[in-house]
């Protein structure tokens, strides 16, 4: 009966939180379908009195929102893709592997992670420039594979991999390549899982780098694209913003959900692996 | 036979000889050429053409140039006016700017000016010379060579909404002279602010639209900065007594709340929705106004009275301006492309394309030849009560102009919150700016 | 070469390479920028003039104090919510928490600008809904900008919001990854689930916490965009950060030395504490 009792109040206490969460997101669906004078009604329309798809044709007709989309999709899952590789493989060799200079050069990849944006902004600008970066694809993703992050949530979880097994597969005679492929990678499955969400997310809001690197607008990211749009005039056209944030929101809401699934079973295996 | 045959491949080798070789001479004298056309802003809702974004006209008149010079690409890029100046700054920065600027002159392009980032534009006006009003030559004029070259300026104004005064009963006191004194204007905000609508709004999150709070700063009659422009004199008895009266109309409730953190598109937006009764501006908001009940997202009820800023009794109106919008060419190694890239600015400066942009903003052309016609009655008596009053100079010439103004709406802030006295915060100021000028 | 030490250059090279030119690189321009005065156009070599004149200003010296009043604010506040909305889903089924790991992770998924123009429109004392339910509740109009201390509040809880979702997701697999065995000693020695709580799960993830906290310390170092388009680092400086005073120092006065001399001083801070958070937590974590 009490334990009954507490799991309510927990779902009572856990939506009630919820609520910050969800209705921002709600406000700006709402908010795209109202017509443009109810934005501002006071007290507020908490349901638009009719459906106005307009702001969504004049925005597909006005904007290249389906190139942005495809930019930042493209963009993010080549970032995506590289960055877990190469976390992995590095966070792999800075947990198992000996060699020299490894604890000093972890140390260094840490001590990046601290570093704002905003610092390197213009020395990294200058250093694309004259590597004929600006206004490409490459010019995104480059800067955002250095992620340093993914190299230290994969080296901390490999160290949890044993050395038995690895010292089993080295007897069995398995090549390095090998075992890494086939015994550490789906060890490392649940943090994969999550830095593929993150670095996903990380690339995706990189909004200041891509502000800068790229210039016109058919290669905008999604992000990008949508802040143009607010502030195109004096007055914020909130109905336009939120109409462009709406779409903006759909790839990642869809890409979150397809990665939970397997982080989940990702977790799952770990977990029975013990 | 076998020499005829010889002179007739004799005669067609030479023709092939000239012809490749007045063919590759027509295709020296035309490479391609590719321009890099950066617009902060852009303009749209131009009369008689098909613009409804901001930014489709500079769109428009770059593929009427490329249909001149099939050689020649455009790429237009529309940037917002408030990002522009950064991303320029980037560019500039990483050696990498566009070839043409369209961006405020005074505030943003003179800076690249000074530091010899553009080409001179004397080419451009030499031809019509006396065309172009010489005051507006001049904002875009460093040592005697034309850099930027203005189209367009625009006064501030107040703008009255007559329905909110209808409604509470005091339109009688809209004057037919378009001027209130502080007293005056004080009586009709008090009359109208109910705690759900104000009389006015003001703001001072950035430096955007800071010329607006300058006019309310002079009305009582102080001088901005000293004749020969090297000291600021704003915190005058006169400038702590117009400072004074706008806190006073905040403390009285007046004022929309928050001015601290209010930008001049909340302000605008407020404007719009018919939560304010007056507010500073530029004449752009007649169209603004009425484009945007158009589009169903402002009052409809709103019926615009334009007037003169405020000022305290006896004290007659100066006018600050802003939107000198125009164009600048950053320095180019191409003679080649540097001669079309001028030749892109004249067409897109012809006085047919300058009366254009300025009737659909409702601007003051740089240009004599490009006046227009004024349909709406209220529009034109206004425009024409504005050109009577003097503009002050609130030192866009400076150097350092840009950077004074990041010193300023910070003080106004202080203001505003009561975190300063009107004084302290004038002071403040001053002694900031003039250490930056002086330097 | 051993082959341990050839493979395990191998592996960590292609990254280091990436860290190398587009993160070290840059940041030694960066370092060596910050002894120069630079602007757009020319440098002339300053030496540790930028870093004297950097203390000598007011606005500095202020963002430095609002961005450790964010700090304190913020990190303590998303791990206890974040650790404690994950301890109320034990013993949710897996599709429950996924959906509530959804719900907390969706501003997240709306861009920061959108979330923070949102933000900024429920702020507002004229319309906003902040003021709208003030209003209902009898409170009148409420304006959270118009005073430095309640501003740094608001934009506080609107960083949190948005920072919870990370943590949370992290938590929840720490805490799934806790042996069960481990809580089946525990009840036959008679401990309630509190006390597992505390004595097991809590120490069991102390990596999951140590990570966390060293992550969200280094974000709320870095939040930018939030701060830009809510307050402007307004009212009157009151929420502007260190990262904000760089920005404008080098984008709006655009004096690159000086903002580069600010980031040395901001990075050296950042190390500073997330070695120090390390070092608390290191015991706990065999």
């Amino acid at each position: 009966m009490l334990r009954r009792l507490s799991v309510v109040v927990r779902h009572a206490v856990l939506l009630a939180a919820s609520v910050f969460f969800v209705f921002p997101l709600y406000w700006m669906f709402s908010g795209s379908l109202k017509r443009p004078i109810e934005i501002w009604a006071y007290p507020p329309k908490w349901i638009p009195s009719t459906l106005q798809f307009s702001n969504y044709t004049h925005l597909f007709r006005s904007k290249p929102v389906l190139q942005w989309a495809l930019n930042s999709i493209i963009i993010s899952l080549i970032t995506v893709g590289l960055v877990v590789i190469l976390s992995a493989a590095a966070g792999y060799g800075y947990a198992k592997k000996r060699f020299p200079g490894s604890r000093l050069l972890f140390s260094l990849i840490v001590a990046t992670m601290m570093m704002p944006t905003q610092v390197t902004l213009v020395p990294l600008y200058k250093l694309c420039v004259s590597l004929g970066l600006v206004n490409t694809y490459a010019g995104v993703i480059l800067p955002t594979l250095a992620y340093p992050f993914g190299v230290f949530i994969v080296r901390q979880f490999a160290t949890t991999i044993p050395d038995e097994l690895l010292e089993a597969a080295k007897i069995d005679g398995a090549g390095e390549l090998r075992t890494f492929l086939v015994i550490v990678i789906p060890m490392l499955l649940p943090a994969l899982g999550a830095l593929a969400i993150f670095a996903f997310m990380h690339s995706w809001n990189a909004y200041l780098w891509q502000l800068v690197i790229l210039q016109s607008e058919s290669m905008l990211t999604l992000p990008v694209g949508v802040s143009t749009m607010i502030y195109e005039e004096i007055t914020i056209n909130y109905g336009m913003a939120m109409t462009g944030a709406t779409i903006a929101a759909i790839p990642l809401i869809l890409f979150f959900l397809a990665l939970q699934k397997s982080f989940i079973q990702g977790i799952t295996l770990g977990s029975i692996k013990g | 036979m076998y020499r005829k045959c010889l002179k007739m491949t004799g005669i067609l080798l030479l023709a092939a000889l000239f012809t490749t070789v007045a063919w590759s001479s027509v295709q020296a004298e035309e490479p391609q050429i590719t321009i890099d056309f950066w617009v902060g802003g852009g303009n749209r809702h131009i009369p008689g053409y098909d613009t409804p974004n901001h930014g489709d006209w500079e769109r428009l008149l770059a593929r009427e140039f490329e249909k001149l010079h099939p050689n020649v690409k455009i790429n237009v890029e529309i940037i917002s006016f408030s990002d522009i100046e950064q991303k320029v700054n980037v560019a500039v920065a990483g050696q990498n700017p566009p070839d043409i600027l369209y961006d405020n002159i005074p505030n943003r392009v003179m800076r690249h000016a000074r530091n010899g980032e553009l080409e001179p534009l004397d080419a451009v006006v030499s031809a019509d010379r006396d065309d172009w009003k010489e005051d507006f030559l001049a904002m875009g004029t460093h040592n005697g060579v034309l850099y930027g070259l203005p189209l367009s300026s625009t006064p501030t104004m107040m703008f009255v909404n007559k329905t909110i005064l209808e409604r509470k009963g005091v339109a009688h006191l809209l004057p037919e002279d378009r001027h209130w004194t502080w007293e005056e204007w004080e009586e009709v905000m008090a009359a109208v602010s109910d705690g759900r609508i104000y009389g006015t709004a003001f703001h001072a999150l950035n430096e955007q639209a800071d010329q607006l709070m300058v006019c309310h700063l002079v009305g009582a009659g102080s001088a901005w900065l000293s004749d020969d422009l090297t000291e600021f004199v704003i915190n005058s008895p006169e400038g702590f007594e117009a400072l004074e009266f706008m806190v006073s109309l905040i403390e009285k409730g007046y004022v929309a709340p928050g001015p601290a953190s209010m930008a001049p598109g909340d302000a605008l937006e407020l404007f719009q929705q018919g939560r304010v009764a007056t507010l500073q501006y530029v004449p752009a908001v007649y169209e603004r106004v009425a484009a945007a009940i158009e589009a169903g997202a402002a009052d409809p009820t709103i019926q615009l009275y334009g007037m003169l800023p405020p000022t305290k009794e006896d004290v007659a109106p100066r006018l600050t301006v802003t939107g000198e919008e125009g164009y600048a060419l950053f320095k180019q190694d191409d003679p080649y492309k540097k001669e079309i890239c001028l030749e892109f600015i004249e067409f897109l400066a012809s006085p047919e394309h300058v009366r254009l942009l300025n009737q659909a903003t409702v601007k003051i052309p740089a240009r004599y030849s490009a006046t227009y016609e004024i349909e709406d009655p209220e529009i034109s008596t206004m425009m024409g009560k504005l050109a009577e009053y003097p503009v002050l100079d609130i030192g866009k010439s400076l150097e350092k102009y840009a950077d004074t103004r990041q010193l300023f709406y910070p003080e106004m802030q202080a203001a505003f919150l009561g975190l300063k006295t009107p004084q302290e915060a004038l002071d403040s100021f001053v002694s900031k700016a003039n250490e930056l000028i002086q330097k | 070469m051993k082959r341990d030490t050839l493979w395990g250059y191998l592996f960590v090279v292609p990254n280091l390479l990436l860290v190398l030119t587009f993160l070290i690189y840059p940041l030694l321009q960066a370092f060596r920028l910050s002894l120069f005065d630079a602007g757009l156009y020319s440098q002339t070599f300053v030496g540790l003039e930028n870093y004297r004149e950097i203390f000598r200003d007011d606005v500095f010296l202020i963002s430095l104090k609002n961005t450790f009043y964010f700090v304190i604010l913020i990190v303590p506040a998303v791990i206890v919510t974040a650790l404690t909305f994950a301890a109320l889903m034990q013993g949710f089924k897996q599709r429950t928490k996924a959906v509530y790991r959804l719900i907390f992770y969706l501003p997240v998924v709306m861009t920061p600008v959108v979330l923070s123009m949102i933000w900024r429109y429920m702020f507002n004392p004229s319309y906003g809904l902040v003021t709208y339910f003030a209003e209902l509740l009898g409170f009148g109009m409420v304006d959270f900008f118009s005073s430095q201390t309640s501003a740094l509040l608001a934009l506080s809880f609107v960083v949190v919001i948005w920072m919870l979702g990370q943590p949370i997701i992290l938590f929840l697999s720490a805490i799934d990854g806790v042996p069960p065995e481990l809580y089946e000693a525990a009840k036959i020695d008679g401990a309630n689930s509190l006390q597992a709580f505390f004595r097991i799960t809590l120490p069991m993830i102390m990596h999951a916490t140590l990570l966390i906290t060293v992550t969200s310390t280094i974000s709320v170092f870095q939040i930018f965009v939030v701060i830009h388009l809510i307050s402007g680092g307004g009212p009157y400086h009151g929420t502007e950060s260190l990262v904000y005073t760089i920005y404008n120092t080098a984008f709006v006065s655009l004096e690159f030395g000086k903002a580069s001399a600010q980031s040395v001083v901001l990075f050296g801070i950042v190390a500073v504490v997330a070695a120090i958070q390390f070092r608390l937590m290191k015991p706990s974590m065999n």
